[in-house]
């Protein structure tokens, strides 16, 4: 496959964008484009990149702000929202944020910088992010070369051009929902692809025999479920996908929560909380903590504080682990060096909550915004995410009640079989066999 | 007018009131004898050099002759082979009992260059706590010593210290020793025995090894102009307790130009702009002559008048008992004596001067190059773009 021909674009705009962005590296020779860096786009364009992030970011850690926060976050709420999809119908009508990006494209040069990189040049585009896809629909000859990540398993309208009709996007759905809700926003179904979320390459393996993940999702389950509640139905089945024929004699009695901050910082405070409740299960070696600080110094600072004033400094590196680094791809790989180890992931539903599929199950963060709370209704629905029984400052009470009852190996095991996990493999095939196709055309 | 007038004097003497109070109080540092030390962890004292400072082998000797049981001196060089480089060589042959290495760390182009040397340093050194000294310091026999005892008794991760300056010759470096030693050390001490609020200035800080490599070494401030700053609060914010005992560290400035001084003023007030903007713009308050002066032409009679020459005569007093009382090697000097009053008001004129130059600038000059920075005093770029490293 050529993969001089494929281009990934992203944006930082919480973490999401990137870490979908990040999962495709393999499938090109060029460097990740983070548009909407100074690096990027002019001074001017650059001046709606920035306003563009202080509102998402003020507006994320917004809710934290006592009686006012959720007042603040409804204008964001307002323009995110997604209508309701029963009953089915057309949705193709633009709303207030399709109209305003396009706008912002026409008479604001929003992206401009990005068409002039691309003008006449024969590569495939792939973003995780609707504003550059949306900017450079129907902009080059190559039109048709425009692919577009959804990265929730549902979305607002904004996320599909002004005139669904004439636009040649190609979108890569994550989810079946994701292809439904495309439908209704007039997409034509020959532009809609199915190929599940990108999973990062290196928590699979091959995609013929997913030994990473199914080895991974082994030691997994025999640590979420030291009472055999949820092997003891799920045995043969789990045998069966996952090549094992016995359970072993002795079992490792700990195991490892990731508790994962939102890019933006947001529930920063919660960790505090967990710290306090699972201190004495740390002390004793019952649990490994992993707390994902993301790329933000104040926030790993934060979380060093919490550490400190619970006086579990010595624990760090031992028992309790930052995930952390200022530059976003090291943090991304040291996250999915992380998740390797991780048996239970703690996060808000983000385009987290499609790691799912690696076996791991969710507990469900408080969502942000109407795709989060898509998302976990998602979760839910396929087993994979669970709603904590008990508010974070009881965690040392109720996770191992889950644990001992086979919850969470039970969401582990529906996560593996209901999420599509080869999203980077099928992303990969679609375009390499567009480019084939080509080169057959060609010659 | 008048009462405004009276009122922002009387913030200001009272602030200036508060700083005599503590640097007379504290001026023999803290009393910790009580408590006795029997061990001290190996300490590796990271010297980054880039000029040839006033009497600088008198300053690195006095390391050399340091009173503490397991030491190491370790110099950060742009190159050997400079004027630095010989004179740590002839201190070197002098002194083969004490461990010393040097460390060629070049120039970097985008990084704080004091971090980008101690960076480079830090994987030489093999002492469990740091020592980091600028240049221009010199130190007594046992000063590390007073200091560690602070690490050791109280757990501190980060000891800091007041600075005294001394040594002056010229106009240039009297009105810098005088701002050093009185609103510099001032506020470092109040500011802690007040709110414990620290102020760490990076001519002196006594660093834990292990807390700081939870943050990846020194590179964690590479960004950040004032790293020093930037230290205390990330140790704050981390909840790692940072303390001082009051060991004051000397800063030897001899032949500072008022050029010199204006320009490091100028420097510093912009980092202090970028780093807390609303004290700073408070800070005006503490120009009591420069508030009258202003007064006075404004009100343009006798009491205006009169109320200027008494602020000025009550900033001299202030000035000079602090001088007095902190300053031994300046004070028997009568050149300086002499001229002490007219360089306290033009100190106080320049320092008007540099007061504004933050609003209009960005880029400050330090160790030879123009740094442009931004929030947090942040090098050239903002915060959002050093994630996009290699984007």
């Amino acid at each position: 496959m050529g993969k001089d021909e494929v281009q990934i674009i992203t944006v930082l705009m919480g973490l999401g964008h990137v870490r979908a962005a990040y999962a495709l590296k393999d499938i090109s020779n060029r460097d990740i484009i983070i548009y909407g860096s100074r690096k990027t786009t002019s001074p001017k364009e650059y001046k709606i990149w920035r306003r563009f992030r202080k509102t998402y970011y003020f507006l994320s850690r917004s809710e934290r702000i006592p009686i006012i926060g959720k007042y603040l976050l409804a204008p964001m709420e307002a323009l995110e929202d997604i209508e309701p999809y029963y009953p089915v119908r057309d949705m193709s009508k633009p709303n207030l944020p399709v109209k305003y990006l396009n706008y912002l494209i026409k008479k604001k040069g929003f992206c401009a910088g990005l068409k002039e990189k691309f003008k006449g040049k024969n590569v495939y585009l792939v973003h995780t992010f609707y504003a550059t896809a949306v900017a450079m629909d129907n902009k080059r000859k190559e039109g048709n070369k425009n692919y577009l990540l959804i990265c929730d398993t549902d979305f607002n309208r904004v996320w599909v051009p002004i005139n669904p009709d004439k636009s040649r996007i190609k979108y890569l759905a994550p989810c079946q929902q994701v292809r439904r809700r495309l439908l209704s926003y007039g997409v034509k179904e020959e532009n809609i692809f199915l190929t599940g979320f990108p999973l990062p390459r290196e928590n699979i393996g091959s995609r013929n025999n997913l030994e990473i993940l199914k080895e991974d999702l082994w030691k997994r389950l025999l640590k979420l479920d030291p009472k055999n509640s949820f092997l003891s139905i799920y045995k043969n089945s789990v045998f069966n996908w996952l090549n094992k024929k016995a359970l072993p004699r002795r079992r490792k009695d700990h195991f490892s929560l990731t508790f994962a901050i939102g890019g933006a910082g947001a529930q920063v405070e919660m960790v505090d909380k967990i710290l306090k409740s699972l201190k004495e299960k740390i002390k004793n070696g019952k649990v490994n903590l992993l707390l994902s600080a993301g790329i933000q110094k104040r926030v790993f600072e934060t979380i060093l504080g919490y550490i400190n004033s619970h006086g579990l400094i010595e624990y760090l590196d031992k028992s309790i682990f930052i995930i952390f680094d200022s530059d976003v791809y090291k943090y991304l790989n040291k996250f999915n060096k992380a998740m390797r180890k991780t048996d239970v992931l703690w996060t808000k539903p983000s385009e987290l909550s499609f790691y799912a599929g690696l076996g791991i199950p969710i507990l469900i963060a408080p969502p942000i915004g109407p795709q989060e709370r898509s998302n976990k209704k998602w979760l839910i629905k396929i087993h994979a995410g669970i709603e904590p029984p008990g508010p974070p400052e009881y965690a040392h009470q109720w996770l191992f009640d889950l644990r001992e009852d086979g919850v969470l190996a039970e969401a582990a095991w529906s996560g593996f079989l209901q999420v599509k996990k080869l999203g980077s493999y099928e992303i990969e095939d679609i375009i390499k066999s567009k480019i084939s196709e080509k080169a057959r055309r060609n010659s | 007018m008048l009462t405004i007038e009276l009122v922002l004097l009387a913030i200001s003497f009272l602030f200036y009131s508060v700083y005599l109070f503590f640097n007379v109080k504290y001026r023999n540092g803290k009393i910790q004898e009580k408590e006795s030390v029997e061990t001290y962890p190996k300490v590796s004292i990271l010297k980054p050099l880039k000029n040839t400072d006033d009497e600088i082998e008198e300053n690195l000797e006095s390391f050399f002759l340091t009173d503490y049981p397991d030491y190491e001196i370790i110099f950060g060089v742009d190159s050997i082979d400079g004027p630095i480089g010989k004179i740590i060589s002839i201190l070197q042959r002098k002194y083969p009992e004490v461990l010393t290495k040097i460390v060629e760390t070049g120039i970097p182009s985008t990084e704080n260059p004091k971090i980008h040397k101690l960076a480079i340093m830090e994987k030489e050194a093999t002492g469990e706590i740091y020592w980091v000294t600028d240049s221009n310091i010199r130190v007594e026999k046992n000063t590390l010593k007073n200091l560690m005892k602070e690490y050791i008794i109280n757990g501190s991760k980060i000891v800091f210290s007041p600075i005294l300056g001394t040594g002056s010759r010229t106009v240039g470096s009297v009105i810098e020793n005088l701002f050093i030693s009185f609103f510099l050390s001032g506020n470092v001490i109040s500011e802690w025995k007040l709110f414990k609020y620290a102020i760490i200035v990076g001519k002196s800080t006594l660093i834990e090894k292990k807390a700081l490599a939870l943050f990846g070494g020194f590179s964690y401030f590479k960004d950040c102009l004032a790293e020093d700053f930037s230290m205390g609060e990330t140790f704050v914010r981390s909840k790692f307790p940072i303390s001082t005992n009051f060991v004051w560290i000397t800063n030897i400035n001899k032949t500072t130009t008022i050029k010199g001084f204006f320009l490091r003023m100028e420097r510093w007030a912009k980092l202090r702009f970028r780093l807390k903007k609303h004290f700073y713009i408070l800070e005006v308050l503490l120009n009591p002559i420069m508030i009258a002066l202003i007064f006075a032409v404004i009100m343009r009679n006798s009491i205006g008048a009169v109320v200027f020459g008494l602020s000025v005569f009550l900033k001299i007093t202030l000035e000079s008992l602090n001088f007095f009382s902190l300053n031994k090697m300046d004070r028997k000097k009568y050149p300086v004596l002499l001229t002490l009053p007219f360089c306290i008001i033009l100190k106080d004129i320049l320092l008007f001067a540099v007061y504004f130059t933050p609003f209009f600038s960005k880029t400050v000059s330090w160790r030879g190059s123009k740094i442009k920075i931004g929030k947090h005093t942040l090098i050239n770029h903002r915060q959002e773009d050093l994630f996009l490293k290699g984007a």
